[in-house]
């Protein structure tokens, strides 16, 4: 599967499903900055943040959790706060990829960022700088 | 030792200061956000321009005076020496200076600006956030 899905699962946790493939460079490309501008930092937060800090859940939970959580879904649950529905749709998407990333959302953001990437303009700023093909879901909407 | 029930706020709020030499428009933010009609961005940069806008007024409204000591002194009490010293630069160059506060418990473009510290400058307009700190 290409492209981004993203799922804002709490202020501070955000999902993304499926590499992304994009380097810092091809995201400044993209969002048409100037280097060395505050736009291009906001760029720098949301790679670094959303893309560069994620960890390859499903791995992390097979290495690290898969004696103390029956399965994979429980971990999820109760360790992560995913409700059923979001449950069901993550191994839908692990059906067509194998690579689930999980971050921590104030990685490399700073205080608000992430609130402000959900709840504001970032959150724009996000959709379109992700891929055309991206699902990008958000909790609030559902 | 007092305990205090209630709801309790953490809350908090930061001061920022914007000189214009050249006038104060979407516009203007953008190019000195590095930010081009057209980006992907160009929707932030809106968002922060009103947010600042809105939480922002004329220095001398702010602090109610007419002097240019008045506005100083109200700089002097929120800012470091250096921006005071650009701010008498600005006002005798007859530059406008505006002043407001952000609120960390305001909607999330000003919540996150009030807790983002930043400096931005080029030759028409100066804006300095460096008091948005957590």
């Amino acid at each position: 599967m290409d492209g981004v899905w993203i799922h804002f699962a709490s202020y501070a946790a955000v999902v993304t499903v499926a590499p992304l493939g994009l380097s810092l460079d091809d995201l400044y490309t993209r969002a048409k900055v100037k280097k060395g501008t505050m736009g291009a930092e906001l760029v720098r937060r949301v790679w670094y943040g959303l893309f560069a800090h994620r960890i390859d859940l499903l791995a992390h939970y097979e290495r690290f959790y898969s004696a103390e959580y029956k399965s994979f879904g429980d971990f999820l649950y109760s360790k992560h706060g995913f409700d059923d529905a979001l449950i069901r749709r993550v191994y839908e998407l692990l059906s067509q990829t194998r690579t689930l990333g999980v971050c921590d959302g104030s990685l490399g953001g700073g205080y608000g960022f992430i609130e402000w990437l959900q709840k504001s303009d970032g959150w724009f700023m996000l959709e379109r700088l992700a891929d055309a093909q991206r699902m990008i879901e958000d909790e609030d909407s559902e | 030792m007092k305990i205090r029930s209630d709801f309790v706020s953490n809350s908090s709020s930061t001061s920022f200061i914007i000189i214009l030499k050249q006038g104060w428009s979407v516009e203007r933010l953008g190019a000195l956000m590095g930010v081009p009609k057209g980006s992907p961005l160009w929707g932030v940069v809106e968002g922060f321009f009103e947010t600042l806008d809105t939480n922002s007024s004329l220095a001398s409204a702010r602090y109610k005076v007419e002097s240019a000591e008045g506005v100083l002194a109200g700089v002097g009490e929120r800012f470091s020496k250096e921006v005071v010293a650009k701010v008498e630069e600005a006002l005798k160059q007859g530059y406008q200076v505006r002043v407001g506060r952000l609120g960390s418990d305001g909607e999330a473009t000003e919540a996150f600006l009030c807790m983002d510290s930043f400096e931005l400058e080029d030759d028409g307009l100066y804006i300095n956030a460096l008091n948005c700190t957590w």
